[in-house]
């Protein structure tokens, strides 16, 4: 999956001033994205917030070339989405895009036949795609001799969705984008998604982009956020600088983690919490030595 | 007060696809007195949507009774009217709605049953009042967000006035603007005196009702009071259900000798913080 023009401080993805605008001319023209301005590192784990409408689902668009700069450029691994005609090809196996509610797309009669489909496309070998296929299942958690050959129709909701997400992995993305990975699952199914998106980063150096509106979530598998509004981007560091600015994302009409929506209401109530506390162990050690503080 | 929702010894079975029987529903009883605003909690597969459309005779059950005002889900003579005291919204808000203007959708299922014209434009007018929804009315619903759809169908069921009103995990495809816009409304509703079923993973909605049940395996594992329900830790977690973040970090506090009582809301949790330390 990685090749030498990979090194981890290398941006593996460019936007420079990108313009996207919808139904341009038309009286329901929106500015999508404005003048975007990004640079994404190989092996990062980015999370992207922003409320409904604020370009997210576009931005991660123009990734695969799905959608192309109005003005502006945008490069990933050193390919121009929209002049390069002959390398989109190329792009789409470098980019696994995973949308909302993946399981909607399963359309195999069989769960091995849906995995297969992307590779199969691709003109790859049967031999190949069979490693392919054991491997993402692997990845998923799901066990090829008991799935393998039921329809993905008989699954569970939590299944299906890593079907789907095996019919990507299968595809052997370099930069895999997820809008929305846990929405609509259980607790149980959302932290599974969470530790498998988690290892494919740290143990398969995948980058990863994320979108989802569980800054808990956020909090706790990205390296990086990116806030965007209007198609601006707002805000673009670790979560530890993104999430200290608790009024700023409330006025954008965004969450926080857990840990500073109780700073938050402390500090009303007079109890200062200095640190940004993004887990619940940190919040337990500055409660602690709030506590001692005062006694001392 | 007065029972308006009772199952009595419900047992209910799918056959799934390879031709074998699942006990979706075992022997399960259960009383909910008019007005209550009752949580239904459990992990996928335990039986919480099964046990929804029990309420307004969408699945009868296999053994035992449903009764809904004390009419029996299976008497078909009752069926309109359990089904007109009993409204439904369920998880997607893009299957729900039928017509290509808010307050067509909303007219649709009073037109159906048959009242006079003036009855119909009140009906829609009241109900797009009590779900905030009277400028888009004219609107088409694909150009509303997910929250605002999700009032639309709430507003369609509204229309129907019936007593009891289901959420069946109304929440779950929305961002959390919407899913608060969609627990304000409950709220509101459950204060107008209806009887809310609440059906969802968010335990931050579930700590909002009077009492929460927890379903695992078609059975009725715990039924209590909110604070009840989440201090069970154990068999939270053993039912792979969210612990809230609250009760998770009092409990570890303990440790610490900090000891909170009420820690169900994220206010309550900072205000007994906040006098200890």
């Amino acid at each position: 999956m990685s090749t030498n023009l990979e090194n981890t401080s290398l941006p593996i993805i460019e936007f420079n001033k990108v313009n996207y605008i919808y139904m341009e001319g038309s009286p329901f023209e929106t500015v999508a994205l404005n003048s975007v301005d990004l640079s994404i590192k190989s092996g990062e784990f980015l999370g992207i917030i922003g409320h409904t409408g604020s370009g997210k689902t576009t931005l991660v668009q123009h990734i695969n070339a799905l959608l192309k700069p109005k003005n502006g450029t945008v490069v990933v691994k050193g390919v121009e989405t929209s002049t390069e005609k002959s390398k989109l090809n190329e792009l789409r196996k470098t980019v696994g895009l995973v949308f909302q509610y993946p399981e909607y797309q399963l359309f195999e009669e069989s769960v091995i036949k849906d995995i297969s489909y992307g590779p199969k496309n691709l003109g790859i070998d049967d031999e190949e795609i069979s490693r392919r296929v054991h491997s993402a299942l692997e990845h998923v958690g799901l066990d090829i001799d008991e799935v393998g050959h039921k329809s993905p129709f008989e699954l569970s909701g939590g299944q299906k969705r890593r079907v789907a997400f095996a019919g990507v992995l299968a595809m052997e993305p370099d930069i895999l984008i997820l809008d929305e990975p846990t929405a609509g699952l259980d607790p149980q199914g959302r932290k599974e998604v969470l530790e498998l998106l988690k290892r494919l980063n740290s143990q398969d150096n995948m980058t990863i982009i994320m979108i989802s509106h569980y800054m808990d979530e956020i909090a706790y598998v990205c390296s990086k956020v990116l806030v965007l509004d209007s198609g601006d981007v707002v805000m673009y560091d670790t979560p530890k600088e993104v999430f200290k600015h608790y009024d700023k994302l409330t006025e954008l009409g965004l969450d926080v983690p857990y840990t500073l929506k109780l700073a938050e209401q402390m500090r009303q109530r007079g109890v200062i919490i200095d640190n940004v506390p993004l887990t619940l162990d940190e919040m337990y050690n500055e409660i602690v030595s709030a506590k001692e503080a005062k006694n001392a | 007060m007065k029972s308006i929702v009772q199952f009595d010894n419900v047992t209910f079975e799918y056959v799934n696809h390879e031709g074998t029987k699942k006990r979706a529903l075992n022997n399960l009883s259960l009383d909910i007195k008019e007005g209550e605003f009752v949580a239904i909690v459990g992990s996928n597969g335990s039986g919480k949507s099964t046990l929804a459309k029990h309420i307004n005779a969408l699945l009868l059950p296999k053994d035992g009774k449903v009764l809904v005002n004390g009419y029996e889900t299976e008497d078909d003579s009752r069926i309109w009217e359990i089904r007109k005291s009993v409204g439904m919204v369920f998880q997607n808000p893009d299957n729900q709605i039928v017509a290509t203007i808010v307050e067509e959708d909303i007219a649709f299922g009073a037109e159906n049953l048959g009242l006079p014209r003036e009855e119909i434009i009140k009906r829609v007018d009241n109900s797009l009042e009590l779900v905030e929804m009277n400028k888009y009315r004219n609107k088409a619903p694909h150009m509303l967000s997910g929250g605002q759809k999700q009032r639309v169908a709430i507003a369609g069921v509204l229309a129907l006035e019936p007593q009891v009103i289901v959420f069946d995990e109304s929440t779950a495809m929305l961002d959390p603007k919407g899913r608060k816009e969609v627990m304000d409304i409950a709220q509101k509703l459950h204060s107008d005196n209806r009887t809310i079923v609440f059906i969802t993973h968010f335990m931050e909605e579930a700590a909002l009702a009077d009492r929460i049940i927890v379903l695992n395996e078609g059975e009725i594992v715990k039924d209590g009071k909110p604070i009840d329900i989440f201090n069970d830790i154990k068999l939270l977690e053993e039912l792979s259900l969210d612990v809230p973040k609250s009760i998770l970090l009092a409990n570890r506090l303990k440790n610490a000798g900090i000891r909170l009582e009420n820690v169900l809301t994220i206010e309550d949790m900072a205000e007994e913080l906040c006098q200890q330390i």
